[in-house]
């Protein structure tokens, strides 16, 4: 066991999970941020609303993350717009985990009883009040676990941003391949590095999961 | 005491095991069986004769599911033999001595008694039809002409034959374990077995099922039935058998068993039960 | 602004490495289904250290990326002497990832068909193959078909990565073209919609498979 080796190299590696949360916290609060009232305005009966919303959703799931990323980075270049590459990643990701947390979240709507919305009524509140009070509270803890499902696969495909040149963790383990001719032990510290990450998630999310249960 | 009624039936133990005498249907000697650190029976022996029904009572945990469930090899016994109308069931013999009987002699064994479960569990996917012939035809090998008149004949006895081409969902419960006694039926059985036949149902459906079960020990059926219905256990069973943590407290005729009880748990049990009856009744 | 003519020009190559992609996502489905149902079988029987084991793996494919995954097996087999196409590698990758996901299907499927059913049939003296292929399997299949089309989903959507390890699968090809012709957009429109197609044939398969399958409730 070369303990030098992996340890010098281990810490190069480390510096790109710097742009590896970036690029995950930046879209999980965007594609959050989006879905939220995307999720809602779906839920009407306007189909004005549900059907680009649902053609959206339907494109953005079934069209692979790479092809989005490079639709963002190249695509967008042939139209005038050059990006860099971290904030075409940025981009593409938020365009894909918006439409899976949109789905998220309307499945936490619907699983909000009618009576909820009854008892706000009969009750006087005022439609913001309702949605921010009572409504929104409720749809988080039963979206809670398969956002947090969600987290994690977003957080696991950071490392397609590799291939557009964003300096993350594959990245950056990909260019150290070519120099130390040592693949093995890079990419199972890369690897390690992301198990590492999602298993902090997956903590968080049993966490969550056993104080909701407890609420209730 | 307890070792007197146990050693009352239990083989004393010799070196090849005897066949029951003729007559006895079912014989079950000395099972024992565990699940993990917990010994579920400790040693139960009993024996059916042709034609005789039985009442197996008891507080929960004292293993009458679990007896009945080894009868059939639901569940595999620990210790203990099973025969079957002078079969020996549980073991065969090779090189001159026993070992446990394998899946294959088990299942053939397996058909001859017949099972009804206090959750039904008919197919769900399959008619009510469907759910009959479907192991005349594939373990009996019967054609299927002969299959579903012996359906439409079951079906007839049990007052369904109207309910023929419908699911399982769309009966209820009563309805259904009706179907399911009359699946079973559908093997000719030697013995009948019934786990707790109506304590998944609405009190209202209670009485159907009891009446076929009735009907079926007047046409002589060897039937074991687990139950918690004193009425039942009062009006139709030949004998009660009281089990307790995995053994054989006290058998007998209802009456001895209910007005001289030799054990105080089984004067307890039966005080309870007979309480929470009362309680349904008003 | 937009050439057409680019899109026609390429188009047969396109279909040409769309033809990979599916094979590509069958192998891989395949593999990957047959490594599930036999984790599944050891999960549900065997030792609590294969147990343990599977958990572990379990564990590393749900929070590891497959891309690294993939690179693992490019630039890693090579080196203990094991000569692989680059089509095998993508397939053992992903069959090998997938594997995970597809015992947790299996299992649900079969954990939701309730056990009294298995009695029952047993107690029929039913055999062993008959109880699965009449009781059990009708029951289960309607309930994990649709997680099972979903991953399969996925993994037309993972194929895409193989093109980074010189698959010459749709998106690998594709990017080649764009840096060939310097028009992505009238690359990706094209391949956005094959790909959208492809789902969509998923999704029919999936409802054509959920009324033969259909459990009446």
């Amino acid at each position: 066991m070369d303990w030098e080796f992996l340890a010098h190299n281990f810490r190069i590696l480390i510096r790109g999970t710097g742009n590896t949360l970036l690029l995950g916290a930046a879209t999980l609060v965007l594609a959050t941020l989006l879905a939220l009232p995307l999720a809602a305005a779906s839920n009407t009966q306007r189909r004005a609303l549900r059907w680009p919303i649902a053609a959206y959703a339907w494109a953005a799931r079934g069209i692979p993350e790479l092809i989005i990323l490079f639709f963002c980075f190249y695509g967008l270049g042939q139209l005038g717009l050059r990006l860099e590459p971290m904030p075409a990643a940025i981009l593409a990701f938020t365009i894909f985990s918006t439409a899976y947390f949109l789905e998220i979240f309307r499945g936490g709507l619907r699983g909000v009883g009618r009576g909820q919305y009854d008892g706000a009524a009969a009750l006087g509140l005022s439609y913001p009040r309702m949605m921010l009070r009572i409504i929104l509270p409720q749809v988080l803890r039963i979206a809670a676990p398969a956002y947090l499902t969600m987290a994690i696969s977003v957080l696991k495909l950071t490392s397609i941003a590799s291939v557009v040149a964003v300096t993350e963790v594959t990245h950056t383990a990909n260019k150290m391949i070519v120099a130390t001719q040592r693949p093995f032990e890079i990419l199972s510290m890369a690897f390690l590095i992301y198990v590492v990450m999602n298993s902090i998630l997956i903590g968080l999310q049993m966490l969550i999961e056993k104080r909701l249960k407890l609420k209730t | 005491m307890i070792t007197d009624v146990v050693s009352d039936f239990a083989s004393p133990g010799p070196a090849w095991p005897e066949t029951p005498p003729p007559g006895v249907i079912l014989d079950l000697r000395t099972i024992v069986k565990s699940f993990g650190v917990l010994q579920v029976l400790r040693g139960v022996s009993l024996r059916v004769r042709k034609g005789e029904v039985l009442a197996l009572i008891g507080p929960s945990g004292s293993g009458k599911t679990t007896l009945l469930r080894c009868a059939n090899h639901l569940e595999q016994p620990d210790g203990g033999e099973v025969w079957l109308d002078g079969e020996l069931v549980s073991h065969r013999v090779t090189r001159g001595r026993l070992a446990k009987a394998r899946e294959g002699e088990l299942r053939h064994h397996r058909a001859e008694m017949g099972m009804v479960f206090q959750s039904f569990n008919l197919f769900p996917h399959l008619s009510v039809l469907q759910n009959i012939i479907e192991a005349p035809m594939s373990v009996r090998r019967l054609s299927r002409e002969v299959a579903v008149q012996r359906a439409r004949d079951l079906l007839q006895k049990v007052g369904l034959v109207d309910k023929i081409e419908a699911y399982p969902l769309q009966l209820s419960g009563g309805q259904q374990q009706r179907v399911a006694i009359a699946r079973a039926l559908a093997m000719e059985p030697k013995v009948m077995l019934f786990d707790e036949p109506t304590s998944a149902l609405d009190p209202e459906l209670v009485g159907e099922v009891l009446g076929t079960m009735r009907m079926l020990a007047n046409e002589g059926m060897t039937m074991l039935v687990v139950t918690h219905e004193m009425d039942f256990a009062r009006d139709v069973a030949d004998r009660v058998v009281f089990m307790d943590q995995g053994l054989i407290l006290e058998e007998g005729p209802f009456e001895q068993i209910f007005t001289a009880p030799r054990h105080e748990r089984t004067r307890t049990f039966l005080q309870r039960s007979l309480q929470s009856n009362n309680e349904r009744e008003k | 602004m937009f050439d057409w003519q680019i899109v026609i020009t390429h188009l047969p190559d396109l279909l040409r490495a769309t033809v990979r992609t599916i094979q590509l996502t069958l192998w891989t489905v395949l593999l990957g289904t047959v490594l599930g149902v036999a984790l599944a079988i050891v999960r549900q029987s065997a030792a609590p250290m294969l147990g343990r084991a599977i958990a572990v793996y379990s564990w590393f494919m749900r929070t590891g990326p497959l891309l690294v995954i993939l690179y693992f097996l490019y630039y890693g087999l090579p080196r203990v002497g094991i000569y692989l196409p680059a089509f095998q590698l993508a397939v053992l990758g992903g069959g090998v990832a997938s594997g995970a996901y597809y015992m947790e299907i299996i299992r649900g499927g079969i954990l939701a068909v309730p056990k009294g059913q298995m009695d029952a049939a047993r107690a029929l003296g039913m055999h062993p193959l008959r109880v699965w292929t009449r009781v059990v399997l009708p029951q289960a299949i309607p309930v994990f078909l649709p997680p099972f089309v979903s991953n399969t989903q996925l993994i037309l959507k993972g194929s895409s990565l193989a093109g980074v390890i010189t698959v010459a699968e749709l998106t690998g090809v594709g990017n080649r073209f764009i840096s060939l012709t310097f028009r992505p957009l009238e690359i990706l429109f094209p391949v956005a919609v094959i790909y959208l197609t492809l789902n969509s044939v998923l999704v029919l398969l999936q409802m054509a498979g959920e009324r033969a399958w259909h459990t009446r409730r």
